[in-house]
């Protein structure tokens, strides 16, 4: 079966019952994309299908023939960050890092359905990520900054790096 | 700035799941003990050793070394022979190509056994002698004729449930054979050099045949302290006898299923005060449950005797406390270390006492807050005012009288969502009560293309270790901090390390780092003075000086300079008598205070924690971003220990809450608004340049929202029973409410 995956066709020959988190983590060897819980409750996997945010452990990959799957690779890099990835570092969000990869793959599939969120909105999209570090305070502010930054075209990466 | 934040945001940083490994890898399963009391009779592992796939099955009688585990107390064995204690026991390990292969294998195990009757109850554990080590006590005045003349006494029981770590990264280790008799682990732990040291044991090597690498824990909180250990020396074993590499990672429910979790405490007080609201006496009793093997219970036990009159001056007390030995996992460390029960259970007396005075709870608080001068009962003075302090700037910035009495006002005519406001004040010992393990030796090393590497003996786990040393080298030596890299913790590079642990991994390793560079610069600075012929001070910052920093370094070492440095530190002057339970156990105390403000639904019984405002004695502050974010963790997670996170049992001792969706923690819809400010403390000669520790104790401050709902309870329902029961779930609210 062939879908994309950050913009390059991947073929995945295996069982079609398969996560797809394992199939990105460990025939792609994409390992950006987190394992919390394996029952979609708790965020740290999940990923893009088609731009919308979904958990890849309970996802079987034989749903995605001819889709487009995007993982935290897929939206930005170290040199060239997502605003949100930008943000995330100019306040300085993730303390063990481990949930930020499914926090930013849930807040930039926000940004692209509404690139002004309330509050509210933040609150709806993104309680089901969840942070042991409890690094929510900061979550909120980065998507708010994030936004900001979008809306006035200023590059807060940038800005981090002066 | 958090070194690893680049990372982090791009999905680039390694943890162990991360590791790349060889094809030839084996993966791993566990098979446990079905009950939580009973002996062993049999293992049948034909079956599971006929299925396509499985390589190996490993019992107890594979282990070339000792099959024990157990550090404190030798009662821990690795895996199960005869006896079998709790739920998740290891009993055998499986080993196969695939992570599922190892799973079905593991299933496919059937164990013969007799079962025997359990005890889940801490106080019929007590009655029936169960414990581990003997009762403690500390005693401070003459308790008796204190309560005899007291104007006042109340006196009550306390309960605090468990609590789960939930680190988002669950149990993992890959051991990695390396030569003949040697192995490499990766695994997710906080005490890596434990871990080489029962791996050895268990595998019958000698310690300097085991390396043990942690690139960095995706959380802890406690729960990797001890309880990585199995998980790591079963995967060392199968790597010995099977010769591959072996991964093994617990499943979320596994995880959640076999390892321990927070001390639940039953607790009994007594309080006495006089007319006014002054403290005379305090006796409790606390009741650990240590669950079924020692593990780290009775240093939890004893840090809960340092904190039992938490932050007030009480001149007559007596604290006793005992480990209980039930049929629940272990319970083990976990952020706070014995204190939040301490904390909660004066907090509870104190409350108590406020309703039968009634007075409200904070003048009694305020009036009874540790001065200069006190002297705690196991014998340390009060040093500083930084507790009056904090109590004082929170009440003028935060401006609590103005709005205890808009809150007031707002509740005057009982209507349906009350508010309320609970102030908690802290004090917090820092140093590891163990004094041994108070040390800590660093490396610097000075590469010849000028770059600069560390070697630490602590684990980054969120709290930015990593970072701070990387400021404190920086600093140190006179160059900017982007030349600087932290090792990932090695056991080989940085031997017989302490667990990082008891929040004192930045101080100890911070100030280890310090000596080596504080060599290396005037060593540099000299050899500098006399190659170059030019006046250097001690002080001179390489950014910006006439000799480049790449020059001195590379003329250094051509004119064979060491440029590598080991220093070693170990906290002076603490000892600890415990036959006279007497002693300087803590290096500095850290003190701070809360008030947290809710709002409860008195139709539904829900809440809200709507602000948290702090103020925090954090002396000069190595990096205050860094320090702010465990301040805002630590008191989320003390929330949610207070009020929502419950772990529910069923008759047998099988955990019912085994997942997100039935065990709940708080998410971004809960977290309240946080402010926070710190005060600076002149000068703290134990913490580097003058810091002090941040890890644990903003989760203490976190306990005051189960007052301030219990006090929005009381307004509605004048006659609600006192049941000073944690967490105070909506569920136990509701139910208060209408009772």
């Amino acid at each position: 079966m062939k879908f994309t995956v950050n913009g390059k066709e991947m073929s995945f020959t295996g069982d079609e019952e398969t996560p797809l988190l394992w199939v990105i983590r460990d025939e792609f060897d994409l390992k950006g994309t987190k394992f919390g819980c394996g029952k979609g409750l708790c965020g740290a996997c999940t990923v893009h299908l088609n731009g919308s945010a979904i958990r890849s452990c309970v996802t079987p990959v034989g749903a995605l023939a001819n889709l487009s799957v995007t993982t935290i690779e897929g939206i930005g890099s170290a040199e060239h960050p997502h605003p949100l990835q930008a943000a995330w570092q100019a306040l300085n969000v993730p303390q063990c890092g481990y949930c930020q990869p499914g926090q930013l793959m849930s807040a930039s599939a926000l940004l692209a359905a509404n690139p002004s969120p309330t509050d509210d909105d933040i609150n709806t999209a993104m309680s089901g990520n969840i942070c042991r570090c409890g690094t929510y305070p900061r979550i909120k502010k980065a998507i708010h900054l994030a936004s900001d930054a979008m809306a006035k075209s200023v590059d807060l990466a940038v800005e981090v790096k002066a | 700035m958090h070194n690893d934040s680049e990372l982090h945001f791009s999905g680039q940083s390694t943890f162990v799941d991360d590791w790349p490994l060889p094809e030839t890898t084996l993966y791993a399963a566990v098979f446990v003990s079905p009950i939580a009391n009973g002996l062993l009779k049999s293992i049948d592992a034909q079956k599971a050793r006929a299925m396509p796939g499985v390589k190996a099955v490993l019992t107890a009688a594979d282990i070339a070394g000792e099959n024990q585990i157990g550090e404190i107390m030798p009662d821990e064995e690795l895996l199960a022979t005869k006896n079998l204690k709790f739920i998740g026991k290891p009993i055998a390990l499986v080993l196969a190509d695939s992570p599922a292969t190892a799973q079905q294998g593991a299933q496919a195990i059937e164990i013969a056994y007799d079962e025997l009757a359990t005890e889940f109850n801490v106080r019929n554990a007590y009655h029936n002698n169960m414990t581990f080590g003997d009762e403690r006590q500390f005693t401070k005045g003459d308790t008796k004729s204190a309560f005899e003349q007291a104007k006042w006494v109340v006196s009550g029981q306390v309960s605090c449930a468990a609590q789960e770590h939930l680190y988002f990264e669950t149990q993992i280790s890959i051991a990695i054979p390396v030569d003949k008799d040697r192995l490499k682990i990766i695994s997710a732990s906080q005490n890596p050099s434990a871990i080489q040291k029962l791996a050895a044991k268990v595998l019958g090597l000698s310690m300097n045949s085991i390396e043990v690498e942690v690139p960095r824990l995706g959380g802890a909180f406690g729960g990797k302290e001890e309880q990585a250990k199995p998980w790591a020396c079963l995967a060392a074993l199968g790597a010995q006898l099977t010769g591959h590499p072996v991964k093994l990672a617990l499943s979320r429910q596994q995880d959640m299923h076999w390892t321990g979790k927070r001390h639940p405490y039953s607790a009994d007080y007594r309080i006495a005060a006089d007319e006014t609201g002054r403290i005379q006496a305090y006796d409790v009793k606390f009741l650990q449950d240590g669950g079924a093997v020692a593990d780290l219970s009775t240093a939890v036990l004893e840090r809960t005797l340092f904190h039992a009159t938490n932050a007030y001056q009480i001149p007559n007390a007596n604290v006793k406390a005992v480990s209980c030995r039930t049929h629940h996992p272990s319970n083990t460390a976990f952020r706070g270390f014995g204190a939040p029960q301490a904390i909660f259970t004066i907090e509870a007396a104190i409350d108590h006492l406020a309703c039968a005075m009634n007075l409200p709870r904070w003048k009694i608080q305020q009036k009874n807050l540790l001065q200069p001068g006190y002297r705690f009962d196991y014998g340390m003075t009060v040093q500083t005012d930084a507790l009056q302090n904090c109590w004082q700037q929170l009440f003028k910035h935060k401006k609590i009288e103005m709005r205890l009495a808009d809150i007031q006002k707002h509740n005057a005519n009982k209507p349906r969502y009350i508010r309320s406001l609970a102030l908690t004040p802290l004090c917090f010992g820092i140093s590891f009560t163990a004094t041994h393990l108070n040390q800590a030796s660093v490396t610097v090393t000075i590469y010849t293309d000028a770059s600069i590497g560390v070697a630490i003996g602590a684990v980054e786990m969120g709290q930015g270790v990593v970072d701070k040393i990387a400021i404190i080298v920086a600093r140190s030596l006179g160059v900017s901090v982007k030349r600087v890299r932290v090792d990932f913790t090695n056991s080989s590079k940085s031997p017989n390390m302490s667990p990082t642990a008891a929040s004192v991994g930045a101080d100890l390793n911070s100030m280890a780092a310090i000596k080596a560079c504080e060599k290396l610069k005037l060593r540099l600075v000299d050899f500098s003075n006399t190659f170059y012929g030019v006046d250097l001070s001690p002080e001179t910052n390489f950014e910006n000086n006439a000799i480049t920093w790449e020059d001195l370094v590379a003329n250094a070492y051509l004119q064979r300079i060491n440029l590598s440095e080991h220093a070693f530190y170990a906290t002076p002057d603490l000892y600890f008598d415990r036959v006279k339970e007497q002693g300087t156990p803590f290096s500095y105390h850290v003190y701070g205070v809360s008030a947290i403000e809710s709002t409860l639904d008195t139709l539904l019984g829900t809440y809200h924690i709507d602000n948290v405002d702090v103020v925090y004695d954090l002396g000069q502050s190595l990096d205050t971003i860094i320090d702010l974010g465990q301040m805002e963790g630590g008191l989320v997670q003390g929330i949610g220990y207070a009020t929502m996170e419950e772990i529910r049992w069923d008759e047998k001792g099988k955990l019912l809450t085994d997942s997100f969706a039935t065990y709940k923690i708080p998410d971004l819809l809960s977290s309240p608004q946080i402010s926070v400010d710190f005060i600076d403390s002149p000068s703290n000669p134990h913490g580097p340049f003058s810091a002090k520790a941040i890890g644990e104790p903003p989760l203490l401050l976190g306990l005051g929202a189960f007052f301030s709902i219990s006090d929005s309870i009381r307004l509605f329902n004048k006659t609600a029973p006192i049941n000073y029961t944690l967490p105070l779930t909506p569920e136990r609210a509701l139910l208060a409410l209408y009772s």
